[in-house]
């Protein structure tokens, strides 16, 4: 199902060597055999805490309900939390708030798992959602030493149910927001859990599989998104250029507003390739390209739109051709029509059309898409030649069909008005 | 008939009749091998056509050379093995070879004495005194004929020529850029006013030539090139606008061989660009040359970009047919590439001495390098590498010197691939055993490792002749066994054929070792059986795997470049062990000094060469799933993916 895996042995050999004695009896091979009943399918990794979820579906129990108490300290976590956003939303506060917590709460530690819950729900509100050192501040929440199991028995029957539950759930949204844990924090969870406990074998899970699924994208996403929504059309572009010899160009334009006579300054981000260029030039005059979009396209959670120019002429696909000229070449060294190697249509040549170009504008308006036309006309003048169809789906719908009756070029001027 | 066609070959000797006595045979007392390079026969076959030699009852002296001979590697692909290709050529004329031995000792006399290689080396410049001098040795016209005041030099003399040559690299660039390219182009296809009128000047040295195919959007793909040649509205001249890079001689060339795209009307009525052949003079005008190329090796060679700008070339400087430019292109570059196993086989054999003499006076750790077995190794192979260019590049040119339109372009290629790279391995290899004192620039090996690096990028990259090398072969075959591959192509349509094929296969019908039907140790001296064995069964090897080749992909094969490579390798080792063979079996038949030793070399280079055939004949037999080509080209896709390396640095964490 798997092959064996190096990276998380080496690092959980590093863990082993700081466990000491505590982790003595645990293995790779023993990892190895839990990993086996983990299903690859889910990349999210939600199903490792539906084991818990599972036992509790065999034994109905009544649905929980916070006891008064329980709703007690939840609402004052809640107030500590609040009062530290007051002075200020960063990590700084978020950390702060937690050792006021531990301050208060030196010997019985009342209400953590409360108060674990009420963080977690506001860490997006301190950005610090995916910061890993805040995670591991929260696992501080926890005893340390007084919840590992003693036996087999309470091992399986879940010991401490509910502080491994917020544990669980608290890697779970490490996993959801793309937090990786490290060593150090496996260290602790051991230390407040043990080696044996459900909430650590979540761990090792994830050990396995996230650093796996962080680089399986062919076609990543820098870390940090850039907020600049030019950077973030390029980055979007790259992504989807699938040629190698691909250049993108980036134009500032300013466009007047629909209403008043104020410019308002925007950009033109375009994919072109050497190729998709030649292409255009060896478009028919007669046969119109079509400009076509806006598609979507997202950028971890950013979504922008893009626009495509295709033209419409149906690909020859080459079938197999019966081999009856068996060896006939005329080979590229005997004459210059070469017959043996008849080139492959390229990546932009599809069944359905060929994409000529790629762009997404600042505003995705049909003014900018028409200044787009006229920069690509800067570099391939045959472009003015061929007459140029928009067929906006957003944010205008309607479709525009060339105005035959004017010359060729004016289709865009026609627009433009 | 075989004593008849032995007779005819000893009757149609035209100078003198001594044969060279090897090949022990039954008919002990008949000169069984007469072949010389003054113009013999290979084969009676090709005479038939030509009765008027023989119809008087006796044989008379044949003036004229058969026209064309078997292609013999062409035919290897098809396991038929032209069995006179063993006997070795010489030059039977005692006082032509003397004349060229001569001419030899000349011309090394200077090259060794008084030419200073190394400031050629450092200025990037042939100063023209040098250059006067090569005029004065006759050495810009060695191919030209007599007649228009060349040397007429025939293949063989041209590659004994070249050996001195090249221990200039510069020179000798500049020289073969001259006359194995340049001026080429007037040889083969231009008319007699046209010699006439550029040939004499360009024997003497007078005039400088160039070859300017190379584009910069056109290397090895000679038919894309982009400079156009325009007709004016009479039909007299031609204007001629482009620009070419990497010209040899470029900046010092009076006449160039130009090729231009020409706009004709096809004989069907099409419109098309077609290559066409100019002689352009530098003086036509709007022909302009950049400033020299600074390079890694033949550094005192011209180099330079030389741009035509609406140059006016006359109707009759068009070479051969207006549209027919692209064959004499090839035809060019093909007639010249069997001298580069000379020039390789001229500089390993200066190098090897100086490197020798190194060994037998270092000393270290008490004993003279010479007497280490890992430095005795390295001279060993290096000269079983030497001696196999060598045997190649004189077999190919003997075999052109016999015949009118010889087809030898395969053969040559192969000795391209062969001695550029076996040069750049002797070369490293006798750096190696100087140490430091090799990496000095004090010592000539740096700069002749330097100039060998060229001798794989030009006359066709060594990529490209392999391909020409396979397919070419691969074409040949093809053509005789369409039938039979097209029948295994289709097993639904012919199960009993293919069932049959693969009972043979195995039940074991088809052995690994295929039985020795072609007797090719009947054709040398019997100490050689053992290598003509090699020799013959890869070659039945060879014939078997062609067609499994074919049969695997049928027309596809043209794609498979990684088969196609094995292939073109498995064909020049095969090549170079039979002139290997032919040389020696020659040699001790002859008694010539150091015979034994000619036969031990042989000996190792058949190993060798038997072993690399194996193993690409084990890698063409798995298939490229499992002979590792899947995971080559799997990997390089993800690198072309990545512009780059792409595997993360060691020291990358992941969390």
């Amino acid at each position: 199902m798997m092959s064996h895996a190096r990276v998380p042995q080496i690092a959980l050999a590093t863990l082993h060597k700081r466990l000491g004695g505590l982790a003595s009896q645990w293995t790779c091979s023993a990892l190895h055999m839990d990993i086996r009943h983990a299903h690859p399918r889910n990349n999210n990794c939600k199903h490792f805490h539906l084991l818990a979820q599972h036992q509790a579906q065999r034994y109905p129990l009544k649905k929980y309900e916070n006891t008064e108490e329980e709703k007690r300290l939840l609402l004052k976590s809640s107030a500590l939390l609040e009062s530290a956003a007051e002075k200020a939303k960063n990590k700084e506060s978020f950390i702060q708030a937690i050792d006021k917590y531990l301050e208060k709460e030196s010997v019985y530690r009342r209400g953590h798992v409360e108060f674990m819950e009420a963080a977690m729900a506001k860490m997006k509100e301190f950005g610090v959602h995916n910061d890993l050192d805040c995670y591991k501040k929260m696992l501080q929440l926890f005893p340390e030493g007084k919840m590992i199991p003693k036996s087999v028995w309470q091992v399986e029957l879940m010991h401490f149910p509910k502080q491994q539950q917020t544990a669980i759930f608290l890697m779970d949204q490490m996993e959801y927001q793309g937090v990786i844990p490290d060593e150090d924090f496996g260290c602790r969870l051991a230390a407040i859990f043990g080696t044996k406990a459900h909430a650590f074998r979540k761990y090792r899970r994830m050990m396995y599989w996230l650093p796996k699924f962080k680089n399986i994208n062919p076609y990543p996403v820098p870390q940090a998104i850039p907020e600049d929504p030019l950077m973030m059309a390029v980055i979007a572009l790259k992504r989807m250029a699938v040629d190698l010899e691909n250049r993108i160009s980036v134009w500032r334009i300013g466009e007047e507003k629909e209403f008043d006579s104020e410019t308002d300054e925007t950009f033109i981000a375009s994919a072109m390739s050497p190729k998709q260029e030649e292409l255009i030039n060896s478009h028919p005059v007669d046969e119109p390209v079509y400009v076509e979009g806006g598609f979507t396209t997202w950028i971890r959670n950013k979504c922008l739109t893009y626009f495509i120019l295709r033209s419409a002429t149906p690909v020859i696909t080459q079938k197999d051709e019966k081999e009856k000229d068996l060896f006939n070449w005329t080979l590229f060294f005997e004459d210059e029509n070469r017959t043996d190697l008849v080139p492959k249509p390229s990546v932009h040549e599809q069944e359905d059309g060929t994409v000529l170009g790629m762009c997404i504008t600042g505003t995705g308006s049909k003014d900018s898409l028409v200044a787009w036309i006229r920069y690509l006309q800067l570099h391939n003048p045959k472009l003015e030649k061929i007459p140029i169809v928009f067929t906006l789906r957003s944010p205008e719908t309607r479709v525009q069909v060339p105005d035959e009756t004017k010359e060729n070029k004016s289709v865009i001027a026609g627009n433009k008005t | 008939m075989k004593m008849l066609r032995q007779f005819i070959s000893l009757g149609t000797c035209n100078v003198s009749a001594t044969g060279i006595r090897h090949g022990i045979r039954k008919e002990l007392l008949i000169i069984t091998h007469q072949r010389n390079v003054s113009g013999v026969p290979a084969s009676a076959d090709r005479l038939e056509d030509k009765p008027a030699h023989t119809q008087h009852g006796k044989f008379e002296i044949l003036q004229q050379k058969p026209v064309t001979n078997k292609p013999f590697a062409k035919d290897l692909f098809l396991g038929k093995f032209d069995k006179t290709v063993l006997v070795y050529p010489e030059i039977s004329d005692r006082g032509e070879l003397a004349e060229l031995n001569q001419m030899v000792q000349h011309i090394e006399r200077y090259f060794t004495e008084s030419l200073d290689s190394k400031s050629i080396d450092i200025n990037a410049e042939i100063s023209e005194d040098v250059m006067n001098h090569l005029g004065e040795l006759g050495l810009f016209g060695q191919q030209i004929p007599q007649e228009y005041g060349g040397l007429g030099l025939n293949a063989t003399k041209y590659a004994r020529l070249a050996e001195i040559t090249a221990l200039d690299g510069s020179i000798a660039v500049t020289l073969a850029a001259h006359q194995a390219i340049g001026l080429k182009g007037i040889l083969i296809a231009g008319n007699e006013a046209q010699k006439q009128k550029y040939l004499p000047k360009l024997a003497t040295g007078e005039h400088i030539a160039a070859f300017c195919l190379t584009e910069p959007s056109s290397g090895s793909d000679a038919a894309s090139i982009q400079t156009r040649a325009v007709p004016s509205e009479d039909g007299k001249t031609f204007h001629l606008t482009g620009g070419k890079i990497w010209i040899s001689n470029g900046g010092i060339a009076d006449i160039f061989t130009v090729f231009a795209k020409v706009n004709i009307t096809a004989e069907n009525g099409e419109k098309q660009d077609k290559v066409t052949a100019f002689i352009v003079e530098r003086n036509f005008g709007g022909v302009t040359s950049g400033k020299p190329e600074d390079k890694l090796g033949i550094r005192g060679s011209n180099t330079c970009e030389v741009h035509f700008d609406n140059t006016p070339v006359p109707a009759e400087n068009v070479l051969g047919e207006v549209g027919g430019g692209f064959k004499i292109a090839m035809n060019i570059l093909n007639s010249g590439r069997f001298s580069m196993g000379s020039s390789g086989a001229g500089i390993l054999k200066k190098l090897i001495g100086l490197t020798t003499e190194h060994a037998i006076s270092r000393m270290q750790f008490g004993s003279k390098l010479c007497e280490f077995k890992l430095i005795k190794e390295k001279f060993a192979k290096m000269a079983v590498t030497t001696y196999a260019m060598e045997s190649m590049a004189y077999l190919t040119a003997g075999i052109i010197d016999m015949y009118e339109k010889p087809d030898l372009s395969v053969e040559a290629a192969m000795v391209k691939i062969f001695s550029s790279e076996g040069c750049w391995m002797c070369v490293n290899e006798c750096l190696q055993v100087l140490g430091g004192q090799g990496f000095m620039k004090s010592n000539p090996y740096e700069r002749y490792l330097r100039d060998a690096r060229i001798l794989m990028i030009f006359e066709g990259t060594n990529e490209i002749l392999r391909l020409y090398v396979s397919l070419t072969g691969l074409k040949h075959a093809g053509q005789e066994l369409k039938e039979l591959v097209g029948k295994l192509r289709d097993p639904l349509n012919n199960p009993r054929l293919v069932f049959l094929q693969l009972w043979n296969r195995l039940s074991g019908k088809v052995r690994e070792k295929p039985k020795l039907t072609l007797r090719l140790n009947e054709e040398v001296h019997p100490s050689l059986k053992n290598q003509t064995d090699i020799l013959e069964e890869c070659t039945l090897q060879f014939q078997r795997m062609v067609e499994i080749i074919l049969q695997r992909h049928g027309n596809k094969v043209v794609q498979e470049q990684l088969e196609l490579k094995r292939l073109s390798d498995i064909c020049i080792d095969l090549y170079a062990m039979t002139a290997c063979i032919g040389r020696a079996s020659r040699a001790y038949c002859l008694g010539l000094r150091n015979a034994d030793h000619e036969l031990l070399l042989t000996k190792a280079f058949c190993h060798e060469a038997n072993a690399r055939i194996q193993q690409n004949m084990t890698a063409l037999r798995e298939g490229k799933t499992k002979n590792n080509d899947d995971t080559y080209m799997a990997i390089a896709e993800t690198m072309f993916q990545n512009k780059g390396y792409a595997a993360e640095h060691p020291l990358t964490v992941n969390w």
